[in-house]
């Protein structure tokens, strides 16, 4: 099994004097994200790309009908599933999942699934029997530090821009429509959760944004803030590594917040330019409902 | 890069491109193939190199991975130390090349230097790995000829900055013998204003010590530009005295 290129000591010691001195290898500020960029798929529906320096991270949607659990009658289902293959890097393999893919899976769970970003009941077609059934797959195509942010972007791009199939109820029997048929339903999203990382130096003096792939590599933990965009604080965690007094992490989780609060504009304006693309290049206004006939 | 002779592979060497000294034989690189009776042709994309005094041709391909060989200086991070010599990293997943404890300048099984996990070493390649036989790279910090270090041996302080191979190979070049549009020339006009310390491995590693952090940050920063957007001379001249003037 290949292992983790490791750092060496000299490049340890290195960006912990440099970050002494608030000096980042990349000629970052200590609390600035590398430049966010986004690609969607010009055809598909809810087909994302994002790069955040060198990472690079893909998620799409893909929507089925199926029956809703028993327990759950009235809500429909999202599934968020993020893998880490020898794809990303040689020592990540696929069926021993690896820590990283874990804590990534688990903070997505936790932070778009669980806190309801989106309304599971909005899924639900028939009681009891129907419902729409999204699962948003995360493909870490290149990994350098900040999977939290990059991946949380791609999957909630990828929620904006989807569409679900339209249908219509008509005496306990559900008919769903085709994209050439009728065209299909946004989601709406309650909130647009965005996770960022601090990363913890010199025994949790130092907090640095977004840390790269050789600044995970040395620090001494993380605290991953996820916020969204009226600033609002949806979830702290900290996984294991070094003590961080009360006064630093809360310095820490305002200055994550603030960056959450600035990538969900930035998305937000990225999806809407997005949407009108496609509006003008499918004559929406042509053929909407509002239309004199 | 502005390269005037790029070949594509199974294009054909021009004749008048090739050195022509009538005493010694003419010796292909990497990347050219000889098909009987004249006929030299490429076998990967590059451009093509000429040494008319050595009567050699070879092909320079900035890609692939690195692939050790004889004598070539590399830097590598020490892993561990097993028996008689440390395990030491040449690139990310590939297997461990021996670093005898003995092959240090002035070593003996008491002075022999005590290297922990992560260190960096500057070494050269004794013996290359023989795959069929199972045997690892060796590498050794002492010049067989002279028995002294001749700049090798552990990297203490500093950065190590990752290059590309094609670069590692030009930086180690000397400037004589480097084409016109390959030279780099960043170094020595840093080298005039500022002091500080290289080693350039050819497993694509620059380690760079300035003792003082920004200027280690600048110079390494410096090198990586000229690498990724491959800077001519004079884009260098001019990168250079943007360089300094911020430091």
């Amino acid at each position: 099994m290949p292992l983790e290129p490791k750092i060496s000591v000299n490049e340890r010691e290195f960006l912990l004097d440099a970050l002494r001195q608030n000096l980042r290898l990349s000629g970052r500020k200590l609390d600035a994200l590398r430049p966010l960029s986004i690609t969607f798929d010009p055809d598909d529906y809810g087909v994302t790309e994002v790069q955040l320096g060198k990472t690079r991270i893909r998620a799409h949607t893909q929507t089925t009908i199926t029956n809703p659990p028993p327990s759950r009658p009235f809500e429909g289902t999202l599934t968020i599933t993020a893998e880490l293959s020898p794809l990303t890097a040689p020592h990540f393999e696929l069926a021993r999942p690896s820590d990283t893919e874990a804590l990534l899976s688990r903070l997505l769970e936790k932070s778009i699934r669980r806190s309801g970003a989106l309304p599971v009941e909005s899924l639900c077609l028939l009681a009891g029997d129907k419902c729409f059934n999204l699962r948003v797959t995360v493909h870490v195509l290149a990994h350098d530090g900040g999977l939290p942010t990059a991946a949380f972007v791609a999957v909630l791009a990828s929620l904006m821009t989807s569409r679900v199939p339209a249908t219509e109820v008509r005496g306990g029997e559900v008919q769903v429509f085709t994209a050439e048929e009728r065209e299909g339903v946004r989601l709406q999203l309650v909130h647009v959760p965005i996770a960022v990382g601090v990363s913890v130096f010199d025994g949790g003096a130092i907090g640095v944004v977004d840390a790269d792939g050789m600044e995970e590599q040395a620090r001494e933990g993380e605290v991953v803030v996820v916020g969204n965009e009226v600033g609002e604080i949806c979830g702290v965690t900290k996984w294991g590594g070094v003590d961080v007094g009360a006064v630093e992490l809360v310095g820490m989780v305002e200055e994550a917040r603030k960056q959450c609060e600035g990538v969900v504009k930035w998305l937000k304006g990225k999806v809407e330019e997005e949407e009108k693309r496609r509006a003008k290049r499918d004559h929406a206004g042509e053929r909407s409902a509002e239309n004199q006939r | 890069m502005a390269y005037s002779d790029v070949l594509l592979p199974g294009d054909e060497v021009p004749q008048e491109q090739l050195p022509s000294n009538p005493k010694k034989a003419l010796s292909i690189g990497p990347g050219l193939r000889h098909i009987p009776p004249s006929t030299i042709s490429a076998t990967s994309v590059g451009a093509l190199n000429v040494d008319w005094r050595r009567n050699a041709a070879w092909m320079d391909v900035n890609g692939g991975r690195y692939l050790p060989s004889t004598n070539d200086p590399i830097i590598v991070r020490v892993t561990g130390s097993s028996g008689e010599a440390f395990n030491c990293q040449i690139t990310p997943y590939t297997s461990y090349a021996a670093l005898p404890h003995l092959s240090f300048q002035d070593a003996t099984k008491k002075t022999r230097p005590q290297l922990a996990n992560g260190a960096l070493v500057y070494a050269r390649i004794a013996t290359p790995a023989a795959h069929l036989l199972h045997i690892d790279p060796e590498l050794t910090c002492i010049d067989p000829s002279t028995g002294k270090s001749e700049g090798l041996g552990p990297l203490k302080g500093g950065m190590l900055f990752k290059i590309s191979l094609g670069m590692a190979r030009r930086l180690l070049m000397t400037s004589k013998r480097a084409k016109e549009d390959a030279k780099i020339i960043i170094l020595d006009r840093l080298g005039e204003k500022w002091g500080f310390e290289v080693a350039v491995g050819r497993n694509g590693y620059l380690w760079v010590d300035a003792n003082d952090i920004q200027r280690t940050m600048a110079v390494g920063r410096a090198i990586t530009e000229v690498d990724e957007q491959g800077l001519v001379v004079q884009e260098q001249e001019a990168l250079a005295q943007k360089v300094l003037k911020q430091g």
